[in-house]
Order: structure tokens, then sequence, then C-alpha cells
């Protein structure tokens, strides 16, 4: 018999558009909650150590512990992102026997790139007392396994033993810091820091280990499926990069201030920006809940259904809402942070008379909380693109913004004391121009998108590596 | 650039990567026919590589392949695809509605119009082409599965363009051995060089697509439930069949000649559209001097059936194998040989072994695989086939010539060969038996009655023989196609009107 060239079903790959169906869920949101926390803590250690310890050694603690937050965000942003991926598919296809694996071959990971990191810095950069050196290095090490581990439990939304974890294990730093401190000074402050990490790691790690039972038997296989996710990667080290390449350029910039021993830091920068960031939780919150609340299941809804069979028409109107949810939400996220944003330009002199900072700060601190509106609208814009694994859009707004974050406040730093914050403000504005405009002609056309440009099963080349 | 070859052969999904009736008969006509040169332009499903099943033989100029499903590397043009695509919306839709000829030209005018924009990325990954594939969807079957018709559309249309796209070797005629997308190039080639176009088909594409969207349970109605009972509401099985036909039809209007093997076949070509004064028969032949050399093993020894045919579900083996099991009762030590290749569909074959082991007919039914038909003949008493859909079976022809009479399904030329045609004159009388579709009770019982009646089964073993000899002699089909491809070597006087020039 002629022509019978081909199979029919073979042709009808019904399930190609939605089995790359990824709970990309909570790579942006996973991003960006850490260095929040990371401010929290910093502002917090402002306020703590007055009174016990020498002002430099204090300000010398938190520079080191915003040192350790700095390059364990930026050297574990590759690896946090496509471990981020890797586990969304586990539980999207219900199966998590291979976590551990995953667990163990990225943190073995996580821990050679700090450890190699924390030579560089403890080791060779810095010069400082061996105790120092010793429980900095330690914090550093300890600190990239969290945002690892912290990964982990995320995906399950597992977020109040997140939370508890952090609240207990920041209690204890607190506490064991001061006590510390007292006696053995600078190192103390860090010994005293690193308990506490220990606590946050460790009660974490026991978390994700009741969570995810089963065997280790290939821990390095993941690697094999980062391959396909070299975009992701380097989303997450140029998102992690990008937040804090203009407070790197700005630690040589005119103002800044030597603490001895090596370090460097732009102080009234940081605080300013570091107070900036906070006005962000609200929404931050916000947006959390709105993805879980009433975008997730539309979302989840539309997809489905094509994989349903469901009628153009059908598929049409989903999409609409999908549309609609989203342009609602970021409306309400818009007007809280705008609110928050005008409030806190109102407040800026209050706010730095308040930690004592000068009144230079006062309009840095201004620049930022404008900076921060459009980052937080940036994240939304992200994670939306995220979620519909526009992959090499979210790589080109990582690089605009990383890019401009770094060129912005370097012209801003040669300009002078009164441009400070302002490249952070033009940076966040311009990357979430881009990022919205990308979100929404994309979203717009889902349809297509979902099922030709951004179909894997017309795409690839080769037969897609087995998920993982 | 290509040598113009005599005869440009177009195969689709057949020869030279599958064994099977059409792809040695495609493989033994080219070998006859030397010194006539060929290009031979084989259509398969992807790009995966598929070894050659046959060696070429050295008239062969070049063998060429078109996947009609290739992988998608290069991205869409953007701007310019609006302008290719509306001019190719409404013929393309046309086409696919049980469209014709005309359809087809004004399909390829279009993309000659837009040469830069028809590429293959464009047509089928532009956001402008994924809007006509919706606008098509919402005119023909809104209340289907979206998801089915998207990949539905793109096989369908995505074969086409990739004949479309593809290279046409140069020849002096054009010969498609099917009408699909085999039927298509001739089609464009007829078109496009002014040559002329010769159709020979084997079994009958539409019927063959017919069946096999049938058995597609998968491809049924999941749209919403309709209330309408005296309407079946179209669903996606016609969006396919409607394609096909449209590409039938496409290619009948343009082929000077439109070539059979038996009569049912013409019945069905005039109803998807072939003009009937430009249709012909010609049967197949088989070598007869080589097969009544078979020296038939003389008795006592094992009574001994086979179904010589690839195991697959079109063969219908299962009935075979059930027709075997009834008639152990009466013939305990018979051997019933299962002769053909088994790799197609393992699937099925796999589902066979384990009817065989179910039915405990172990020491009964043999699969032999591809085997040489002439060392196992002399012990076949009587050939059998079931098959649900045949064309003009050699095999038939073949045990026909060693003098072995036949049971086989009432399908294709099955009866013809068997009792004869109705003007054969002298009548030579029946060389066995003709059955109905999935019946293991009459198969068997057909089989019974001749291997219990030794004399029945040898006169209808002569009557085949003779038959054979007198009808179905290769050396007769390949004197009609030379004949053929020599009458219509020449350029058509208009090449815009497919008129018959011989």
């Amino acid at each position: 018999m002629a022509g019978v060239g081909f199979v029919l079903r073979k042709l009808v790959r019904a399930d190609g558009i939605t089995s790359n169906l990824s709970g990309l869920a909570h790579a942006t949101l996973a991003s960006s909650g850490p260095w929040l926390f990371a401010c929290l803590v910093l502002v917090g250690i402002a306020f703590m150590g007055h009174g016990i310890v020498e002002p430099l050694v204090l300000r010398q603690f938190s520079v080191l512990v915003m040192y350790n937050f700095s390059f364990s965000l930026v050297g574990t942003g590759v690896i946090v992102l496509i471990v981020t991926r890797c586990l969304a598919d586990s539980i999207f296809a219900r199966d998590i026997s291979q976590v551990p694996d995953l667990l163990t071959g990225s943190l073995t990971l996580v821990f050679i790139v700090m450890a190699v990191i924390g030579l560089a810095l403890y080791g060779y950069a810095l010069d400082l007392a061996p105790a120092v050196r010793a429980f900095g290095f330690l914090g550093l090490m300890l600190t990239g396994g969290v945002w690892l581990v912290a990964v982990f439990m995320s995906a399950l939304k597992n977020y109040s033993s997140i939370t508890a974890s952090f609240v207990f294990g920041m209690s204890v730093a607190f506490l064991a810091s001061l006590l510390l401190a007292r006696s053995f000074g600078l190192a103390g402050l860090l010994a005293g820091f690193s308990l506490g990490l220990a606590v946050v790691f460790f009660s974490l790690l026991g978390r994700v280990l009741i969570e995810y039972p089963g065997e280790i038997t290939q821990p390095f296989r993941f690697m094999l499926k980062a391959r396909d996710l070299w975009q992701l990667g380097l989303v997450g080290l140029t998102v992690n990069s990008a937040i804090w390449v203009d407070k790197w350029i700005m630690w040589f910039a005119p103002g800044a201030n030597s603490l001895g021993t090596a370090l460097r830091a732009h102080e009234s920068y940081e605080a300013a920006m570091f107070l900036a960031y906070l006005s962000i939780v609200p929404s931050l919150a916000l947006l959390l809940v709105d993805i879980e609340t009433s975008f997730f299941e539309k979302y989840w809804k539309f997809y489905r259904q094509i994989g349903k069979h469901a009628t153009l028409s059908e598929i049409r109107s989903q999409h609409a809402t999908v549309t609609r949810t989203l342009s609602r939400g970021l409306k309400r996220i818009a007007l809280l942070q705008i609110v928050i944003c005008l409030i806190g330009l109102l407040i800026a002199p209050a706010v730095v008379t308040a930690v004592k900072g000068g009144i230079e700060m006062v309009p840095v601190l201004r620049y930022g909380l404008v900076g921060a509106l459009f980052h937080m609208l940036l994240i939304a814009a992200m994670t939306v693109l995220a979620y519909f694994d526009f992959r090499r859009e979210l790589l080109s707004v990582a690089l605009t913004f990383f890019i401009l974050n770094g060129s912005l406040t370097a012209t801003a730093a040669m300009l002078g004391g009164e441009f400070h914050g302002y490249g952070y403000c033009l940076a966040t504005l311009t990357s979430f121009g881009l990022a919205y405009y990308l979100a929404h002609s994309r979203v717009n056309r889902l349809i297509y998108e979902t099922f030709v440009a951004n179909n894997p099963a017309l795409h690839t080349q080769k037969p897609r590596l087995e998920r993982f | 650039m290509k040598r113009t070859a005599d005869v440009c052969i177009i195969v689709e999904g057949a020869y030279p990567y599958v064994h099977g009736g059409v792809s040695s008969w495609v493989h033994n006509l080219i070998t006859a026919l030397d010194p006539l040169s060929f290009h031979v332009v084989a259509l398969k499903a992807d790009e995966t590589n598929q070894p050659s099943r046959f060696s070429m033989p050295s008239n062969v100029l070049s063998l060429s392949e078109i996947a009609l499903q290739p992988a998608q590397y290069q991205s869409p043009h953007g701007p310019g695809a609006s302008a290719t695509i509306g001019a190719l919306e409404q013929p393309l839709k046309s086409l696919l509605c049980h469209g014709n000829g005309q359809d087809f030209r004004q399909v390829i005018d279009a993309l000659n119009t837009h040469k830069g924009f028809a590429d293959r990325a464009t047509l089928m990954n532009s956001e402008a082409a994924f809007g006509m594939l919706q606008r098509m969807y919402d005119s023909t079957v809104p209340e289907c599965s979206f998801l089915q018709y998207f990949w539905s559309w793109r096989a369908l249309v995505g074969g086409l363009f990739s004949v479309l796209l593809a290279d046409l070797p140069p020849a002096r005629v054009y010969h498609a051995i099917s009408t699909g997308y085999a039927g298509l190039l001739l089609a464009r080639a007829v078109v496009e060089t002014g040559r002329h176009g010769i159709l020979t088909e084997h079994g009958i594409y539409t019927n063959e697509r017919r069946i096999e969207i049938a058995m597609a349970e998968w491809l049924a109605d999941r749209g919403k439930p309709s209330l309408e009972i005296v309407k079946r509401r179209r669903d996606l099985r016609d969006v396919w069949l409607d394609a096909f036909i449209g590409y039938s039809r496409t290619c009948y209007e343009l082929s000077s000649r439109i070539i059979t093997l038996y009569r049912g076949n013409q019945a069905m070509q005039l109803r998807d559209g072939a003009p009937s004064e430009r249709m012909a028969l010609i049967p197949n032949g088989v070598d007869v001097a080589l097969f009544s050399k078979i020296v038939r093993e003389a008795r006592p020894k094992r009574p001994t059936i086979a179904l010589i045919g690839r195991v697959v579900q079109i063969k219908d083996v299962k009935t075979f194998i059930r027709a075997a099991a009834l008639l152990r009762v009466k013939v305990p030590q018979l051997r019933a040989l299962v002769m053909g290749p088994t790799e197609e569909d393992p699937t099925y074959f796999r589902e066979c072994r384990e009817m065989v082991t179910h039915l405990d007919l172990g020491q009964c039914v043999e699969f032999t695989g591809q085997v040489q038909l002439v060392d196992y003949l002399g012990v076949v008493d009587i050939l059998v086939l079931t098959s649900i859909s045949e064309a003009q079976p050699l095999v038939l022809l073949e045990a026909g010539a060693a003098g072995i009479p036949a049971v086989a399904t009432d399908v294709g030329a099955c009866r013809d060969i068997i009792e004869g045609h109705p003007d054969e004159r002298p009548a030579l009388g029946a060389g066995g038996f003709t059955t109905p579709l999935a019946n293991p009770q009459a198969t068997a019982k057909a089989v019974a009655d001749l291997l219990l009646d030794p004399s029945l089964m040898n006169h209808c073993g002569s009557v085949m023989r003779q038959r054979t000899a007198r009808y179905y002699g290769k050396e007769q089909t390949n004197e009609s196609y030379r004949a053929l491809y020599e009458s219509h070597m020449e350029l058509k006087v208009d090449p815009l009107k497919s008129q018959v020039a011989a």
C-alpha cells in the first residue's frame, strides 16, 4: 500500500503544548525575597549594636555581612534558578523521588562556589584577624546554603516554615552576636551571626529532608538538564548582579568609606538604598497573594483546558480572563506602591533623622524610593514573564537591568553626590518599561505564543531530555 | 543541476524504506525498464535517517528525499508574512475543503508571487499563519478540540508545503505511485514544468486514509455535545478527509493518465473526481517463469497454509491466527506460516504473538519474518490472505504461478484473480475461494474445504497457474509502462490546460 508515509497518531502530539507547562512559579519571587531579607537584617544591625561595641567595629561587621549577602546571592544565582525550575518540574510531574539527589548535588555545588569566593575574599582580598576570617568564611558558606535550601521549601509554598526558621535563627543571631561582641569584638559579632545562620540553615535543611524523603543515587544528574536551562541560570546570575552592581560601583565612588583592612563601603548610599527597598515589602506580599489566589488558578486553567480539548473560543475567553486578571493585579500593586512611595518621599527627612543619617542621605533615599517603585513593578513584570516561560525575554530584561544599573550608577557617581541614587532610579524605570512592553505584547498574543512561538514541541532540534 | 532523467518516479512512504508490494513493484519496474533513466523522489514522514532496503538500480540517477514533517529550526519572517499569507489563504482554504487543481494552481501562484517570504518557517510559524489557521478553524469546525485541529492542520498543510518547497528533479515525464502528497508533487511538476504526469494508484489513497482516519478514535469529536440528531456534526475526521480528497482530486485533474490495477479501484477514482477518459487499467505482473519452476513438495507432510505479508493491522493477521485455531480441530497437524517483516508495527506484532500464546498455537503458527518466497512456496499448500484492504496482491499471483490455490478476503483484485475476470474467455473457473472480511470461520471453512479435498486443491492450483501465466506476466506490465512513458515524454502542447496528449 503506497502512501502510508506516516502514522496519524504520531502527527497529533496532543501533549506537546502542555507538557512543558512549567511551574516556574517561584523563580522570580524566590530571587527577590533574599535580598529583602538582607536589607532587614542589616537595618536591624544598625540599631542593635550601638553602645555595645565601637562604632567602627559595628560598621565593619555590617559591611562584612553585606559582603556575604552580596557575593553569596550572586554566586548562587545560577544554581538557585536552575534548581527552582528542576524542582517545579518535579513537583508538576508529581515525582519528587529525585529531589534528594537534586538537593545533594546542588548543595555541593553551592558550597564549592562559596568556598572559592570565600577563599578569595577572606583569604586574599581582605586583611583581617584569623578569627574574623574564619567566622566570615563560615558565614558566607552558610548564607549561600540558606539561599539554596529556602528554594526547596518555597517550592512547596511552605512559607510559614521559612519565616519561622528565619525569625528564630535571626533571633539567635541577634542575641548571640550581642553576647559574644562584648568579649570578642568583631569576631564575636560574626560568630554569633554565623550561629544564627546555622540555625536557619539546618532547620530549613531538616524540614527539606522531611518533606522530600528518598535516596541519593545520582546527585549531579540535574546538571544534564541544566544544559537546557542555561538561559534561566543566566537570569539568576544577572538579576542578582543587577541588584548589587550599583553598590559595588558606589564602593569606589567619591564619598565611599574605607573602614580599614581593605574594607570598602558607601554607607550613606547603602543605608538609603536598604531603607528604600523596605518600602516594597507590602507590595511584594500583595504580589505573592495575588498570584497564589487569583492569577494562578486562571493561568492554570488556560493551559489545562487546552490539553482537555477546549474549543478556540473557550481558549480565547480564558485568555481574556488571564489578561484581565494580570492587568488588574498589576494596577493594584502599582497603586499600593505609588502610595507608599509618595508617603516615603514626604517622610524621607524624618526617616533619615531616625536612623541618624546625614542630610545628604535624603535625596538619595528619595531617588531610591522612586527606584523601588519601578523595581517592584519590574519584579511583577518579570514574574509574569517567568510564569509563561518567556526565558529569552526574561534574560534580556535582566541583562538590561544589569547593564543600566551599572553604567548609570557609574555615570551618576562621576557626576557627583547630588546624583547618587539617580542611576538606580533610571535603570529600574527603563528596565520596567522594557519588561512591561515584553510582558504586555507576549501575553496579548499568548495563544500564538503557546501554540507556536513558545511551543517547545515545535522548536527543539533533538528530542528533549527526559524530565528531571 | 541534476541531469534530466527520462522518468521521475514519486513514492510516498514506501520505496525504498519499507518492504512490501508497492516498494518491490517500483524497484522491479525501474530495473526492468533499463535503459530508461530515473530520478526517484521518496516522501517520508520526517528527517530521521531511514536505511534503504533496496540497492538502487544502475539506471537511477538520483534518490531525493522529502520530509513531510521536518523539525523546525528557523524563525519566521515578521512583516512580510502577512502579505504572503493573505494571498495564500483563500486558495489554501478551498484546497483543503474538497479542493481541485484550480485551487492548487492558485496556491502555487501565491507562493511564487511572494517568493522571498515563502519559506517553511513563515508559512507555518508566523503570527500571520497562525491567524490563518484560526480563521480556518472558525469557519470549519469551531466546536472541535483546537489542540487537535492545530496539530492536524500542521500535519496536513505542513506536508503540502514540504512538497511545494522541495527541489523538483528535472525529468521528461513524472510518475507518482499514489495521490496524497506524492500526487501533489506530481501536480506541481505538471504545473511548473509543463511535462506530463502519470499516476498509478495501487490502493486508492483517499480510501486508505478513510480507513485509517475511521480507526483513529482519538480523533473523534471531543467537543461540546450536540443536540442535533439528524446530521452528524462535522469533526476533525472530516477535516482530514476533506483535505485528502482535495489533494487527490488535484492530482487526478492534473494527471495525463490515471492507472490502476483492477476495476474495483476505478469506481473510487471516479467518485473522487478522476476524469474517466484518462483512466486505464494495467494489472501487476509477476515473474511467472521463476515461480512456475518451483517444485512443490509432495505429501505426506504437514498440511501447510501461509499468509504472506507484513505483520500490520491492515493485513488482519489476527483473523488468520483465529482461523488457524479453528482449523486445528479438523486438521491437527496444521502448520500456519506468517511470512513477512514484523518490525513495522511492533505493538501489533506483540499482540499477535500474545494471541498465539493464548490460543496455545505455539506448535502451529510460525512467524518467519522476511524470507525468500522461492524457498518457501514449495511447502505451502494454500495461500491465505485476511487483509481488510488490498490492491492487487502480488503474493496471490506469485503463489498462483507456482500452482498454489488461494483463500483470500474479498478485497481489491482478489476476486478477479481467484475467480477470473468476467470477460475471461475461455473461463478458467475458480482457483480457490474468496471470504468476507474479518471472518475467521469463513476463512477456516474455505481452507478446510481445500485441504480435506486433494483433488479440488489440485484443480484450483492448476487454474491459478493457467490464469497467472495468461494475464499476469510481468513482461506484459513492464511493456505497458514502457509504452506509456515513451508516449508521454514530449512537452505538453499547452501546459496551462491539462489535456491528454496521448
